[in-house]
Parts: C-alpha cells; structure tokens; sequence
C-alpha cells in the first residue's frame, strides 16, 4: 500500500510544484510588462494605464498605449516639466479586471492619475474605482454618457454617445437620404445600448423609422439567423452600434446579401482588426470616430508622420486619442504644479482650448470633451475621410 | 429563396458542423462511457490548425494552376486541421484518460474537465487570447504573372503583405490592399509596394482573395457532413477496426479476452472522433469567420447537448441531435419577437433540461440505466 501511495504522494507534489511555477511565472510577467523601474523621483507623476492588449478590443489598447508612450517619450524630453512614467496594466477587456486593476494602481503601484479604459463597460468600472479612491482618471475613448456622471475625479477627452447617436442618425437620413433603418444591438454592452437610444431618438425626430431591431452577445458565434431576418425587414440602412470584434465577423458572414445597403456604425469598428475580420466584405460601411489618419490638417499629417516612424504603420483614432490623453494630463500637471489629486483635479476639469491631434478639447461642466466627430468610409482596403461633423 | 427556407439552411448548416463534434462525444461515450468535456477543445485546436495553415503555411504558393490551387489549399488544410485534431486527442486520452481507467467514471470525467481547460489555456499561451479573422481562400500571383489579370474584377481584394514593427516593439504582418472587390485590377498598384519585405526577404508576388460564396458554403457544408458520415457509417459497420470498436462497446471485457487489443481500439475511436471535430473546427472559422482559444466551449457544450438529445452512444443520434438543435437555435429566434433574439444560446440549454425530463435516453437512444 505504502509502495502504491508513495509515487502519487510525489506526483501530487510535482504537480503542485509546477502549478506554483507556473503562478510564479505569471507574476513575473505581469511585473515586467510594466514600465515601472522602483522608485520615482518627487518631479515625476506616476500614471497607471488601465487597456485591453488582449482580447476582443486588443487593438484599442495596443493603439493607445503606443499613442501615449509617443507622447511620453516627447515630454520628457521637455526641461523644467513634471516628467510622466506609466505603468501599463492589461485588463483583457474585462470590465471587472479593470476595476480591479486599478484598485491595484492606485493602492499599491501608488499611481498619481489614471488613463483608461478605453471601452464604456470597462471604463464605468474603473472610474468608480478612482472616484472612490480620489485619484483623477481620464478615459481617452470610452463614450458612455454615464461614465463621467460617476464623479469629479473622472473626466474625458473624447465626445459621448448622445453626440455620436445623433450625428450617426443625421449622416443616415440627410446625408445619406436613407429612412428605414435596422438597428443591431448588443444588449449587454451599455456603449451599444446607450448609442442605439441616441440614435433611434433622432432618427424619429427626423422622420426615419426603425424597421428591425435585432439584439446579439458579444462573442457569438452564428450570424446567420439574425443576417437572414435583418434582409427580411428590407431596411434602406442598418445601423450596428458594436465592437469590430463583433461587426468584423457579423459583415463576413453577410457576404454580399448588404452589398446595397449602407451599414453605419460608431468608434467601436474603429481598428485595423475590422479589416481582418471582416475580410472581403463589398457593401458600403460608415462609421463615426475621433480622428481620420488621412485628414489634411497639417497637426494630423505631422502626427501621423511621427507615428509611422516610431511604429512602421498608421495610426488609428486609439492612437491619437492616447496621445492626447498623455498631453491633456501634462498639461493639468503643469498647470497644477504638483501631483497633488486634488490640485491635479481642478487643473484637468479646467482644461481649455488644448490643441490635440483629434480638435481641440476643452471639457465642459460634466468634464466631456466638447469636440466635433469625424465620418469615415469603410472598404475592404481601409477607413478614408468622408466628413467633418462639428459640435 | 423564402425566409423560412434560408432559416432552415442556417440552422442545417450550423446543426451539421454540431453533428461534426457530436460523433466524436457519442463515440468516445459509445466505448468508454466518458463524456470527454475536452472535445471542444479538439475542435479549436483543429479550428487554430486551419487557420495557420491557410494564413501562414505558404499553401497558396504551391505551383498550381487556379482554381485547381484553391482546392488543394483547402484540401490540405482540412486535412491539417483533422489530423492535429486527431493526434492531440490520442495523446490527451494516452496521458489523462488511460491511467485511469480502472478508476471510477467521476475521477475521469472531472479529468476530462481539467484537460479542457488546460486546453483552453494553453491555447491562450500559444495563440493568445485575441480573436483572429479567419482567412479566405486565396490565390497567389507572382509579381511577373501580373500584367496577365489587367482590367479583371475579383470577388475579394488583392492585396501584398510584409512585416511592421508594432506599438509594443514586436513586429507583425500588415497587408497592403491593391485592388478592391469589383474593382479592375491595375498591376500598376503592385509598384510602390515591391520593395516591402517579409521574413527577411524581398516580396515576390502578391494575393487575390476568392472567398466562397455564403450559400455555397452552407451547401458545402451539409454536403460534408453526409459524406462524413457516409464514410463513418461504413467504418464502423464494414471493417474489421469498425467490428472491434462495436465488440469494445458492447462489452470490453469480453472483447479483451476474444483478443481484441482495446487499448489500441480505444485510441482509434478518439483519433477518428477528434479528426471529424477538427474538420468541424475548420469548416466553423471558414463560415463564421474567426479563431479564438474559448472558441470550443460554447460549440462543444451544444454539441455535448445534441449527442444527449440524438441517444448518446448512439451514431446516427448524434446527427438528427445535432441537426434538430442548429435547427431550432436559428428558427425559433427567428420567429420571435426581436427583443429576444439575444437569448438564442438558452434554446439549446432549454433543449437539454426537456430531453432530461421527458426522454433521458434521447431519441435514438436505449436507456441503460446510469449516466454520468
């Protein structure tokens, strides 16, 4: 019997020995995906950097985090400023990972400000976390209307869904002379959800009707039912408030039954992976985001230049927005003088006329970005300037 | 074509590739009476095998004539993705499964559990847990061969691709589109792009995407699985392995002591169960257009539900199980009122709850009292 249980005894511990290495190693990672190299010195802010650079919005994290560390980089090459040192955290796209992580930040990485989420769910979670723990959190992307009403500590640097739902719903019945529209929703995502209601509310101001509306789960699979009833309802137009990961492979599997139909769509499509995933797709595809890489403005052709030769490839909206973010916070440390939150606080909501690559921002009493929105227009081989929308 | 004739085709075409999965979880039930929860990830390994394949192996370079090269870039794919499928299966099972087979069936099934999700990790260690796009077949064209398709339209893009360094210092594949679907080629557009490099070396040629046509894949698609099963059918019922698999079923002792090496019996039903799951993990990223490493779950769990709903254990139970359940998921959503489409994954939990209730043995299948 004791012959018999020695080997399991071993096996046991082999097996709980490789477990452990394997958390160990874990941990390893993590430490050393970040860019924090021990102490800071007292001119320097820490920023913790809350993205997903994995899963189904990886491209948004990787994106901004690049934008950022462009504009890092460029300020602390500044004399006589309060230098910025990230530290970057991955939270996979996971709204509760988020919260968690920048828990983390501020408790024990001792973060003076946060950037991120950059996707609504995420971001609602993370801005809670700061609210409470009085540390300012700019979002660079996220959308929501909601996200800011979490507190004075939170702010952003983008335009909000009630803005974008509208202007989506306009391009639809002036610009595009469309009145039927299908609506696809993700009803667990409250980006989704809140841009359909903007939308649907001026689009009936405007005369248009909303002939279908079909909801998904992120992540599904099978298109093909919703696709085949979508077609059914014969809209002019379809409207898809989603993310690419979504969109990508919803527009794959349609094929050509939309070639003549438009499909409208907001920032979350914006990203070099809608092309991947979408693949051939031939119909017509708006959508409205931040910032246009092919936009003639000499401050956008500068940037880009820049960026392509720091990274080797074009930036997308996440990038620029990251930027901005970066020098927005750089702009409050400097007005503020110190990294003291509540100073750094008043400073950020106090931003004014901030010349970014994506307008100029300047936050309003509820600490949203005032800025226009920029319309592209989608093919398979990539996202070119359709129009600029102001405020 | 009719509304409710296109919904049916959705659902036959998403019911065949759970029929794919499915023989794989009756088969292995059939002779071992495990339910091997790992199977889905078989059908993601094999999903992940196809992608790399197509995507990366250099299959479309082969020197073939078009559309002959198409054929055989997809043959070897599938074949890829079946056999990877398949080996990692008879290893999972010589590994986790055999060691136990003298212990009790809770022991292997939480086993079975474990394997998945390590699958599933390990497939985030490996590919990462970022979706990917799944490619279309594709065609390549050597640069001098250009000037020859001028003035042609195509059905996807042309397009170069080369390497870029990414914002986290690594560098990845972009592509670089030269002509749009419908468009008229102009082997001008190749000239900016012949000096761009990838792997280290110069570029020679370019690729022309000719994806299938979305009805033709559904056919594609139900036209498989009945060859499949054909196939199967004749295997199990016409060889002398297909006999020994059947004795092994029905009681292996016995068949042991006929002589009947049931340990190799046992590898054989796990290889051809897991090379029809990675043939349906290739045909699932070419219909639904992406690879992720949790992609087996959902998928496998459905399939798990068919295999119950069919009489597990039961060959041609684990096809009707899996046709009924694609039917019902695409139809019933598509005859409810919108609000409710978003629940379409309950359908085939639902399912599962009424076959427990009312026919636990499913509907081609003989009760034999305990079921894990």
């Amino acid at each position: 019997m004791s012959a018999l249980r020695t080997p399991r005894l071993i096996t046991t511990t082999l097996t709980l020995l490789a477990a452990l290495a394997f958390a160990l190693a874990g941990c390893k990672t993590e430490g050393a995906s970040g860019d924090n190299t021990g102490g800071t010195p007292a001119n320097t802010a820490r920023v913790g950097v809350v993205l997903p650079l994995s899963g189904n919005t990886a491209t948004y994290g990787e994106e901004a985090l690049g934008g950022m560390r462009m504009a890092v980089e460029e300020i602390n090459a500044k004399d006589g400023v309060i230098k910025l040192e990230l530290v970057p955290k991955d939270d996979k796209g996971d709204s509760t990972e988020t919260g968690k992580l920048v828990s983390q930040l501020i408790k024990v990485d001792q973060v003076h400000a946060v950037i991120g989420s950059v996707t609504s769910s995420n971001t609602l979670k993370g801005a809670k976390v700061a609210q409470e723990n009085g540390i300012p959190l700019i979002t660079p992307a996220a959308t929501n209307a909601e996200i800011t009403q979490k507190g004075d500590f939170v702010s952003r640097i983008c335009f909000i869904d009630p803005f974008q739902g509208s202007v989506l719903a306009k391009l639809v019945t002036d610009d595009l002379q469309k009145k039927k529209v299908a609506i696809i929703v993700d009803k667990a995502s409250d980006y989704s959800v809140g841009l359909a209601d903007a939308f649907k509310k001026t689009l009936t101001a405007s005369g248009g009707t909303v002939v279908a509306e079909e909801s998904f789960t992120a992540g599904e699979a099978d298109f093909s039912g919703l696709i085949t009833k979508i077609t059914e309802a014969a809209p002019e137009a379809i409207f898809i408030p989603a993310y690419y990961g979504d969109v990508g492979p919803m527009l794959k599997q349609a094929g050509d039954r939309w070639k003549e139909i438009p499909v409208v769509a907001g920032d979350g499509i914006d990203s070099p992976d809608l092309f991947k995933l979408m693949g051939p797709y031939p119909g017509p595809i708006y959508m409205s985001t931040h910032f246009a890489s092919d936009d003639t403005d000499p401050r956008v052709k500068d940037f880009v230049d820049r960026y392509k030769g720091r990274f080797g490839k074009t930036p997308g909206a996440m990038a620029a927005l990251g930027y901005d973010a970066a020098y927005a916070l750089h702009d409050a440390l400097q007005r503020a003088g110190s990294t003291d939150p509540k100073k750094l606080r008043d400073a950020i909501n106090t931003l004014k006329e901030l010349p970014g690559i994506t307008g100029n921002i300047t936050l309003d009493e509820q600490r949203n970005a005032q800025k226009g929105a920029v319309i592209m227009s989608i093919t398979p081989a990539g996202a070119t300037f359709h129009k600029r929308i102001a405020i | 074509m009719s509304y409710l004739l296109e919904q049916l085709l959705n659902g036959l075409s998403l019911g065949c590739i759970y029929a794919f999965v499915a023989l794989g979880y009756t088969m292995v039930y059939g002779i071992i009476k495990l339910i091997n929860f790992a199977h889905g990830e078989f059908f993601m390994v094999g999903s992940f095998t196809g992608f790399f394949v197509l995507a990366f192996a250099g299959v479309e370079r082969l020197p073939l004539p078009y559309p002959l090269s198409l054929v055989v870039s997809f043959s070897l794919a599938l074949l890829a993705s079946a056999l990877a499928s398949a080996l990692l299966a008879v290893i999972t099972e010589r590994l986790a499964y055999r060691p136990l087979q003298h212990a009790s069936r809770i022991a292997v099934l939480l086993t079975a559990l474990g394997v998945s999700l390590l699958l599933q990790n390990l497939g985030i260690q490996v590919f990462s847990a970022e979706q990917k796009g799944y490619p279309e077949l594709r065609q390549y064209v050597a640069f001098e061969d250009a000037p020859a398709l001028q003035g042609q339209t195509f059905d996807g893009p042309a397009y170069v691709v080369f390497e870029v360094e990414s914002a986290l210092g690594d560098t990845r594949q972009e592509q670089a589109f030269i002509a749009q679907p419908g468009t008229p080629f102009d082997p001008q557009a190749l000239q900016e792009h012949k000096h761009r490099r990838l792997h280290g070396a110069p570029i020679d040629g370019f690729y022309i995407e000719r994806p299938i046509d979305v009805l033709w894949k559904k056919l594609l698609i139900i036209a498989a699985l009945v060859i499949a099963f054909a196939a199967l059918w004749l295997l199990v019922h016409r060889t002398q392995l297909g006999r020994a698999m059947r004795a092994v079923s029905y009681n292996p002792e016995a068949a042991r002591l006929m002589g009947i090496a049931s340990g190799r019996v046992i590898s054989a039903t796990f290889f051809i169960g897991a090379f029809l799951a990675g043939i349906g993990g290739l045909v699932w990223g070419m219909r639904y257009g992406k690879v992720e490493p949790f992609m087996g779950f959902l998928p496998g769990l459905k399939a798990f539900i068919a295999a119950v709903l069919g009489g597990i254990g039961s060959l041609p139970g684990a096809v009707v199980g899996g046709l009924i359940l694609g039917v019902l998921e695409v139809l019933i959503p598509a005859y409810l009122p919108s609000e409710y489409t978003g629940y379409k994954d309950g359908v085939a939990f639902i399912v599962l709850i009424l076959i427990l209730l009312f026919k636990p043995s499913g509907l081609l299948g003989r009760w034999e009292g305990e079921k894990v």
